[in-house]
């Protein structure tokens, strides 16, 4: 109850500020049914979204530097963990300076989506292309605009991070939808041996075609215009193995694209913000990282 | 416990003051004779550059650094210096390395060891490995003198002393030193620093060289490939290296970590993006320290705490 209360304001002005993702129609939608309908629990994890919107937190006055970040909640494409992997660390991005998006993706579903494949990457596209277009209003250099994800997040965030080159969404300005970095959060990665079962049956079914197999496996999507990306994994995540981080990190430097990797010793999966089973603080990585790279400045 | 003590005024205030920690001068490695070894030629003199650059060693000593009085909590570490099995980089990867530990408490003793060598050696292969197991033999003899719990001793190797402290780490089943009492010669952890492990494709081809020779046998080759080596009684290990490392590959790191994995045996990893190889303690192309994460992982593994 009392966590609940503490949760309200946040939650609230964060609803109170959600854009709606699409101005016009939603690509790719189908009729929602009557039993489709968005439910929120009481630790902000969200499902069935039919209507995606990304949702602002702005650095306080004079402190923003002109980075922005988007924000991909986890869930293994069936929830978002809204909170603890999209507010909580859209305000820890604000006290850096950087403005974050969180982003409020539909989750695959064949009741909502004509291809349920597609809908997850075209609403983390249009997240991108959004920010960027709106860059200057929103005082965003639009060449500093990164993602984060969490989980399935990250599977997402890798997703946009790889597939960017193949537009999927109504991109008539032709505005560049690459993000210029990733940060990716114990990440699933690849739907091969070290998949985790549950996304990939969620996003591209229980019996996929060898091909998307293969397009959604993302270690295999990375080329030298990937950008750079920086990986955190548990050795002892029991969800999503290391592998998965490992693979694409591999995959990155064989590219030859700047990466670094952290991998604690424990955390197991899904712990946000804060590792409670370590005394270092992934974030401040994440912050030099930034820094190092020139995106703080 | 500071028997031994005898450094002149001078050095010993400076000492003081520099770091608040004692240093004791070099123990011979091994009071007995050195095992494995043929008389020294007259050429070969042992000679420290002045950036404290060793070769040439025929007598491996061990040199104690305790922390400040009152400080220490009861663990201790072995410093491996790292050089190619063709020196040893004494200072940044050494002395440098003992003083930081100091800091945290632990008491450490850096090894000089043998470099690889027909020319002081039966067996070349075997001396360095000889030494480390000697130098964890000698923490672990002395354990009560020196205020050190024999249960928490660990081993630090750098580039090719990470080759070094990882054999060590998994070679402790057959001990190469007069072992009388029966000794354990396990490390109780390992902390390798853009480490030299593997001998195959992703090696380090001059430590490979230095160690087993240019035209080594399988058997060789796959014994000192340490990342074959491991089992589930390989101590816990924290891996750190740079992703740019084009020295020793970054590859090393990461197979001693998936080994690792397999076993079961805890492990952390962190690669920064940039640093290249052999920066020691502080890696100047990042803002983070890796000492702080060794310390949090040291005291996460309860090293820290008496």
């Amino acid at each position: 109850m009392l966590a609940v209360a503490l949760l309200l304001p946040c939650f609230a002005l964060a609803q109170q500020n959600a854009m709606p993702l699409y101005p016009g129609a939603i690509p790719d939608a189908k009729p929602v049914p009557a039993y489709y309908i968005e439910k929120t629990d009481s630790l902000l994890s969200v499902t069935n979204v039919s209507i995606p919107t990304l949702i602002p937190f702005f650095p306080e006055k004079g402190t923003a530097n002109g980075a922005a970040v988007i924000i991909f909640p986890g869930g293994a494409y069936q929830h978002l963990a809204m909170n603890k992997e999209g507010y909580k660390v859209a305000q820890e991005f604000n006290k850096i300076g950087v403005t974050a998006f969180v982003l409020k993706y539909r989750l695959p579903s064949d009741d909502i989506m004509i291809d349920k494949t597609i809908a997850p990457l075209q609403d983390a596209q249009q997240a991108v292309l959004t920010v960027r277009q709106h860059a200057i209003e929103w005082g965003i250099n639009p060449a500093k605009i990164g993602i984060i994800g969490f989980s399935a997040g990250g599977h997402l965030a890798s997703t946009e991070g790889t597939h960017f080159d193949r537009p999927v969404i109504d991109d008539k300005d032709h505005v560049s939808l690459r993000p210029d970095f990733m940060i990716l959060l114990y990440p699933v990665i690849s739907f091969g041996q070290y998949a985790h079962a549950g996304s990939r049956a969620n996003l591209i079914g229980k019996n996929p075609t060898r091909d998307l197999l293969e397009l959604y496996s993302n270690e295999k999507q990375v080329s030298s215009d990937t950008p750079p990306t920086l990986l955190i994994h548990a050795a002892d995540d029991g969800s999503v193995p290391v592998q998965n981080s490992e693979l694409f990190f591999d995959a990155l430097r064989k590219a030859k694209v700047k990466t670094e990797m952290h991998i604690f010793e424990e955390g197991g999966h899904g712990f946000g913000l804060n590792n409670p089973k370590s005394k270092n603080k992934w974030f401040d990585w994440a912050m030099n990282w930034l820094d190092e790279n020139g995106f703080l400045n | 416990m500071m028997k031994n003590f005898s450094l002149s005024l001078v050095a010993a205030m400076t000492l003081i003051s520099f770091s608040a920690c004692a240093q004791e001068k070099p123990m011979p490695l091994y009071p007995n004779g050195v095992p494995n070894s043929k008389p020294a030629p007259g050429a070969y003199v042992e000679k420290t550059d002045s950036t404290h650059w060793i070769t040439m060693v025929s007598q491996p000593t061990l040199t104690a650094y305790f922390p400040a009085k009152g400080s220490a909590n009861g663990t201790a570490i072995v410093v491996c210096p790292g050089g190619g099995y063709a020196g040893l980089a004494s200072a940044h990867e050494g002395f440098a390395i003992a003083r930081e530990f100091n800091k945290i408490g632990i008491t450490a003793f850096v090894l000089k060891y043998r470099l690889p060598s027909d020319d002081i050696m039966v067996d070349k292969t075997i001396g360095p490995l000889q030494d480390a197991q000697q130098a964890i033999l000698t923490v672990r003899k002395h354990a009560a003198e020196w205020g050190i719990n024999p249960q928490k001793i660990g081993i630090i190797g750098f580039s090719a002393g990470g080759h070094l402290a990882s054999t060590e780490g998994t070679h402790f089943d057959k001990v190469l030193v007069d072992d009388k009492e029966n000794i354990s010669v396990r490390p109780d952890f390992m902390m390798l620093i853009y480490p030299v492990i593997s001998f195959g494709p992703m090696a380090h081809v001059g430590s490979r060289e230095n160690l087993i020779g240019k035209t080594p046998s399988s058997a060789l080759l796959d014994l000192y490939s340490n990342e074959k080596q491991v089992t589930a009684n390989t101590p816990p290990t924290f891996l750190v290296h740079a992703a740019d490392d084009d020295v020793v590959p970054v590859e090393n790191s990461e197979m001693f970590f998936d080994a690792l994995l397999k076993a079961k045996v805890k492990a952390e990893m962190h690669i920064f993006q940039a640093g290249g190889h052999g920066f020691g303690l502080n890696n100047p192309r990042s803002k983070d320290k890796w000492f702080d994460w060794a310390k949090n992982w040291l005291d996460e593994n309860r090293f820290l705490v008496p």
